[in-house]
């Protein structure tokens, strides 16, 4: 009895230490649920942005550009490109 | 009294006491039971709460030369439905609209899909496969049709996910860039550099935690798991996209067995493009093998240009050197020789018979040069293999076989390889040795180099994790293939052939041109009713300073044979189409450039803008985002502001510029429109509060 009343103070810090260290243990984990979970959204949407860049790409080469125009009358220009040489 | 207070006390105790004990021998008794009896049990089922996985680093990219993108990894999802769980109300609800949806989105009939279900419900199929390698997007649709909208428990839907190669441009340059598969070998460039692609394997120590979910256990290691280096290769994609394309038009129209071009930057030997495509069973034509890096075969009159080569460096023949044709028709020892139109002439100049391409005048050329005896066929040998023609390219891509050519120092090698009097003339004409597209490309390309061989390459940059970047320097192979005079008049021969010999008619309009034209008989041992021909194309342009050298090749193609008519037009196309591109400077501009008012936006992007195009500023702003305004005849800059707590004026930003700058202060940001911000929907100098704010662009 002695021994605990006189030790009183270092048990409760024992007890507030072990409710600190569950508590953190806790907070750890809900950081790492939410790490894994932003993880997966950011590679979904990366994905998402991957498709969409590729189907982008796809149809902006040539190719698919004159097949998109030819019912517009627009065909590929074969002159070279004039570049303006500001230095002039 | 005394005594009875004490004994009841002490009664007290010893309960307390027993109970202490009970507990304590239950307590014992169930560590020893758990420990030692059920101890197997449990340990393994405590183990299934971590695991090791492997977990394969991010595999790397590979990028065009001016930085689109090739080849990525990307997820995919293969799609499975229980079909016991679905509750028996839901299912005959809902069935038809389901299978309705699925009808339209992977074809078949409703009626399939419907009796796929209906049995494996019946034979409670808790695993049936609906469709694989669907991509996100095509994921989110099917999991929001009826039924599967339900959930994993209630519609049955499951999804497995597995990452494979995606390439934007799909069939362009696609069996160069290669394959990544699992289940077969690799080929092109993700076989060739898939070390350098492949991400860092790591072992991951992961924990199960309540709601079935697997976290890795912290490891500082983990976070800095290396992915794959990226590869920048030498082609472009606006080039490609032309090569491709003519090419196609062409081997559909020959209805031809293959065809191949390449176009290659003279200068460094870097490779522009590259495509191959094949015919398959159903008449369809896709990348299917590469026959520009790994297709040997004759090359027939495109090889002219290397014989004439080795005929000028001997010095007993020049350019106006007579020849005899002998009408078109010769026979050397047994063999009788042909050139491919009936033409009647008897003798011209050695020129003139490269222009118009007689394979007995070339034949007839070397044989007075080198045919006579071992000795002079040994030259001939030297000299093409000082041009670095017996040599393969050493290109990136594994599975480049060596040129073949017959040895004339051995009698007794094998019957295949044994030199016979009819060898240089039949050489001479490109028959009885075999090279790849890329191979013969090469030693134009050389010609066009003025004489210098230069590697044949295709990966340019091999960029680390950490933008440690290694570049590929162009190397020169070959200093001269030939002596400097021999490789004046060979252009010259290349030159005439396009004014005045076999690709005169070719109509390119913007730039010059020289090449050698190609048909060659395939298969011509075997008797068949049609004959069977390549026809190819080999040749640079502009004629006068160089930039590309290119070849096409068409395998067996049918109704027209001729390289001047199948392959020739393909090569004038596409000269034409790139020579369009390239960029030409105009000498003066008429008026100074104009910045647009109210442009805003991100200072060190204007700086590099400004410094690009050679203009003037002022720079007396200080903070990264900035308003540009014209200032006498000079550009200047004045700050935006941007505050953490108020609502910034975006006015003059492009959208990129604006949204980072709002979504960064926590807004959310709807956009409308294009062009640069002229409205918004809050007024600056409002307080955020995670508010919504609408951009207006014009």
């Amino acid at each position: 009895m002695k021994v605990i009343s006189k030790n009183i103070g270092f048990i409760l810090l024992l007890t507030l230490l072990g409710l600190v260290y569950i508590a953190n243990a806790h907070r750890g984990e809900r950081k790492l649920r939410k790490i894994s979970k932003l993880k997966k959204e950011v590679e979904d949407a990366k994905a998402n942005f991957q498709d969409v860049k590729s189907e982008n790409t796809y149809n902006t080469t040539e190719s698919q550009l004159i097949k998109k125009l030819e019912t517009q009358g627009l065909k590929i220009n074969t002159d070279s490109p004039i570049l303006i040489n500001p230095e002039d | 009294m005394v005594m009875d207070r004490k004994s009841e006390l002490l009664v007290r105790v010893y309960i307390v006491f027993f109970v202490f004990v009970v507990l304590a021998v239950v307590i014992l008794s169930k560590v020893i039971t758990i420990s030692l009896f059920e101890g197997e049990k449990w340990r393994e089922r405590g183990g299934r709460n971590v695991k090791w996985i492997e977990v394969n680093g991010e595999r790397g990219n590979i990028y065009d030369s001016r930085g689109n993108l090739l080849a990525t990894s990307l997820p995919y999802f293969d799609i499975y439905v229980d079909a016991v769980t679905i509750s028996e109300d839901l299912f005959r609800n809902q069935l038809k609209a389901l299978c309705d949806k699925l009808a339209l989105m992977f074809g078949k009939t409703p009626d399939y899909w419907s009796s796929k279900l209906k049995d494996a419900r019946k034979s409670k199929n808790r695993y049936l496969s609906i469709a694989r390698n669907l991509s996100k997007e095509e994921l989110e649709t099917v999991k929001s049709f009826p039924i599967f909208r339900e959930g994993r428990y209630k519609g049955g839907i499951l999804y497995e996910t597995h990452t494979s190669r995606e390439k934007p441009y799909q069939e362009l340059a696609s069996r160069t860039i290669g394959l990544d598969r699992t289940n077969a070998s690799k080929i092109g460039l993700e076989e060739s550099f898939d070390k350098t692609l492949s991400g860092e394997k790591q072992r991951r120590l992961m924990q199960r935690y309540p709601g079935n979910q697997w976290l890795p256990i912290y490891d500082p290691a983990y976070a800095d798991q290396k992915r794959g280096a990226d590869i920048v290769t030498t082609l472009d994609m606006n080039y490609q996209d032309i090569v491709h394309h003519e090419l196609l038009d062409v081997v559909r129209r020959y209805n031809a067995k293959a065809g191949t071009a390449i176009l290659m930057e003279v200068k460094t030997g870097a490779i522009k493009a590259i495509s191959n495509l094949g015919q398959a069973s159903d008449g369809s034509y896709s990348e299917d093998y590469n026959y520009a890096i790994g297709r040997l075969s004759e090359p027939g009159s495109t090889f002219k240009l290397i014989s004439a080569m080795a005929i000028l460096e001997s010095g007993e023949i020049d350019l106006d050197s007579r020849i005899a044709l002998s009408g078109g028709k010769k026979k050397f020892y047994d063999r009788l020789m042909y050139d491919s139109d009936q033409h009647g002439k008897s003798v011209v100049s050695f020129k003139e018979a490269f222009e118009m391409s007689s394979n007995v005048g070339m034949a007839t050329a070397a044989f007075s040069v080198f045919g006579q005896n071992r000795l002079e066929w040994i030259k001939f040998y030297e000299s093409i293999q000082k041009m670095g023609a017996m040599e393969s390219t050493a290109i990136e891509i594994h599975g480049e076989p060596d040129p073949f050519f017959k040895n004339p120092s051995h009698e007794t090698a094998d019957k295949a390889s044994r030199w016979s009097g009819t060898t240089v003339p039949w050489m001479a004409h490109g028959y009885e040795l075999q090279m790849t597209p890329l191979q013969i490309l090469n030693v134009y390309n050389a010609v066009a180099n003025n004489g210098a061989m230069m590697k044949p390459f295709i990966v340019n940059e091999i960029i680390e994790p950490g933008r440690k970047i290694r570049r590929v320097q162009p190397r020169i192979v070959k200093q001269k293939i030939a002596d400097a005079d021999v490789i004046v008049k060979a252009q010259q021969l290349l030159k005439a052939v396009a004014e005045s010999g076999t690709a005169k008619k070719f109509e390119i309009t913007n730039t010059s041109f020289a090449g050698k034209t190609g048909t060659t008989r395939i298969n011509y041992w075997q008797t068949k009713d049609v004959k069977e021909y390549n026809a190819s194309f080999a040749g640079y342009f502009p004629a006068d300073d160089p930039k590309y050298s290119l070849i096409v090749v068409i395998y067996n193609p049918k109704g027209a044979y001729y390289g001047s008519q199948v392959a020739g037009p393909v090569f004038s196309q596409i000269a034409q189409r790139v020579s369009g591109m390239e960029e030409r400077y105009l000498a003066q501009a008429e008026e100074k450039p104009k910045v647009a008012k109210a442009h805003s936006g991100y200072k060190p992007d204007y700086k590099q803008l400004l410094e690009f195009i050679g203009i003037d500023y002022s720079n007396n702003a200080r903070s990264n985002w900035v308003e540009m305004s014209d200032r006498n005849d000079q550009m200047a800059f004045s700050s935006k502001r941007i505050k953490t707590t108020v609502v910034p004026d975006v006015y003059g930003m492009g959208v990129r510029d604006a949204v980072y700058v709002l979504e960064s202060l926590g807004m959310k940001v709807k956009v409308h429109g294009m062009g640069r911000v002229y409205r918004q929907s809050i007024k600056p100098g409002t307080a955020i509060k995670e508010q919504e704010i609408i951009i207006y662009l014009q």
